[in-house]
């Protein structure tokens, strides 16, 4: 039917297109940060962008698979049983304090300074948060302490604090910076030489406090040694959505869009790999990954989902009701688990000046508490080991 | 990584813009639908750029388009001083998108995939994550709806219902 073709190219032969390339590049370096659960300042008034303009358009994503995955009937009714009633994040100020004991290593408001004492000249053991200040990346100590290091050269999502807060891995563009928070001494490591060509999209974790994991989508993966710069190259994680290093140091990951939707543990050798639908609950693919011994837990839309690492079936599932698409995909990311299972999820707060809210959720009560509240820049990383 | 992206986005986005028009019939929506499936093309560029960022960008938008239809609300009819935007032939324009908005969002879906991108039955399957039967059935469909409530469409190529 040619001719509807020439008809349907006539009536759009004026279509222009403004240059939307640059704007998408710098929509997903954001989407990005996002995800990975860090921003800063400048972030949050991106962030009530797009909440303001998600009003009118789709924000969910929901990038399909460029090789569908085997799909199983659904069990709607079980999954049911597991899904708690939706929770509205815009009410997070209505919620009760968190008790006392949860998340002990940080105050009940985190308000960063404008200025801290360098970190080279008053080291500190520990830190529990880092966040981007004006000029510099700051560092929160359990004790209430600030610190500051020069900035990471990729926004703030290139500065990770390793679980136990003594160390932090600061992105330079051409490598990355280990600072050890107790001497305040900086070791600087290129990237691997098998890096040849560094993306926007790489990533940094810590495996424990003397090896850090280096990941670019496409590329590949490698672990470095944070004193000597020894670089190895890794399997993992493979070509994720989301992935996470748990506390024995070992990767968990959601396959990105193009795989089958599965759920890749790498505590064991081969890793297990198992679709997210394969019992019937089909939950999607997981952002914002957080994972223990026991327990994984993460993001799929606009769900946050509890996992049994056993068996990796979901075991709970908080929906979050999101009718202007400001918190699901990560933008309510899951910052981390505690050792009873709490789920600490960090929620934006879009008001005249933006500032965030840590909750605890208690999957298996239910019970949603606050447990801080922050002014200014939402955190870049958090020491998990120090929140448990 | 962003000058091979911006190089792709810079060939393709036009035509996408088009695309995303016919289904939507509104220009501001056809520019979010692209821009975010270009965000996320963007994000997983590493992995699409030896493959087919067109098709997948071009999934993106009819996904989201079908899923954005079901919360949609109405845009006021657009006057043909308006459509002189979209075309060098208003007139031409508006029967198109009179037409077009007679169909549901899965028939206008196929119509534009199939009429307009030139996608095989298969590659509109796979776009809007159909069966093929699906295609030909909702096309069969479509066509035979604009048959009967758009014969003024029909007329134009020259067809009468």
């Amino acid at each position: 039917m040619n001719e509807l073709h020439d008809l349907l190219d006539r009536a759009t032969d004026r279509v222009g297109s403004p240059d939307l390339a640059g704007r998408a590049l710098a929509g997903a370096r954001r989407r990005r940060f996002v995800r990975s659960g860090v921003t800063v300042a400048a972030v949050a008034v991106v962030m009530v962008v797009v909440a303001v303009v998600g009003l009118n358009r789709p924000h969910r994503d929901s990038a399909p698979p460029v090789t569908p995955s085997p799909t199983t009937p659904t069990a709607p009714t079980r999954l049911g049983a597991l899904t708690r009633p939706p929770w509205d994040p815009r009410d997070v100020d209505q919620l009760a304090e968190a008790p006392q004991g949860v998340a002990p290593g940080l105050p009940d408001v985190v308000a960063p300074p404008a200025t801290a004492p360098p970190l080279a000249d008053r080291p500190v053991d520990a830190a529990v948060l880092s966040l981007r200040g004006n000029d510099a990346l700051l560092l929160l100590t359990p004790e209430g302490a600030w610190r500051s290091v020069p900035p990471p050269s990729r926004g703030t999502y290139g500065a990770v604090l390793s679980p136990d807060g003594t160390r932090l891995a600061v992105d330079t563009g051409t490598g990355v910076t280990a600072w050890a928070l107790p001497t305040g001494v900086r070791t600087d490591i290129p990237f691997p030489a098998g890096y040849a060509s560094p993306s926007d999209a790489h990533s940094w974790a810590w495996i424990d406090d003397s090896t850090l994991l280096l990941d670019d989508p496409g590329t590949g993966s490698w672990t470095v040694n944070a004193r000597s710069g020894q670089a190895t190259r890794v399997p993992y994680p493979g070509d994720a959505l989301s992935w996470t290093v748990d506390s024995a140091g070992a990767v968990v990951e959601s396959a990105d869009v193009g795989a089958p939707a599965q759920i890749i543990d790498w505590a064991s050798r081969p890793p297990r790999r198992v679709e997210t639908g394969a019992s019937g609950l089909r939950i999607g693919r997981l952002t914002s990954l957080q994972a223990d011994a026991d327990t994984i837990v993460g993001v799929s839309g606009s769900d946050v989902v509890v996992l049994d690492r056993g068996d990796l079936e979901p075991r709970h599932v908080l929906p979050l009701r999101d009718p202007e698409d400001s918190f699901g995909d990560g933008k309510a990311p899951v910052v981390a688990l505690l050792a009873d299972e709490t789920v600490l999820v960090q929620v934006p707060v879009f008001g005249n000046q933006f500032s965030w809210r840590l909750v605890a959720w208690d999957p298996s009560s239910g019970r949603l508490t606050r447990v801080a509240r922050g002014v200014g820049p939402v955190p870049a990383s958090y020491a998990s080991g120090l929140l448990r | 990584m962003d000058e091979e992206f911006s190089e792709w986005a810079a060939a393709a986005q036009r035509r996408l813009m088009r695309s995303a028009y016919l289904l939507t019939g509104d220009l501001h929506r056809a520019e979010d639908l692209v821009q975010e499936a270009l965000i996320k093309v963007a994000l997983r560029w590493p992995r699409l750029r030896d493959g087919n960022p067109t098709a997948y960008a071009r999934t993106i938008i009819v996904r989201d388009n079908v899923s954005w239809w079901r919360r949609r609300r109405d845009a006021p009819s657009p006057t043909l001083d308006d459509l002189a935007e979209v075309s060098t032939d208003p007139e031409v324009a508006l029967v198109v998108r009179r037409a077009l908005a007679r169909l549901t969002p899965k028939q206008r879906a196929v119509l534009v995939l199939r009429h307009y991108d030139d996608l095989s039955e298969s590659d509109t399957a796979a776009a809007l994550g159909v069966s093929v039967g699906t295609v030909k059935s909702q096309n069969a469909a479509a066509l035979a709806r604009l048959r009967e409530g758009a014969p003024e469409l029909l007329a134009l190529i020259g067809r009468t219902p």
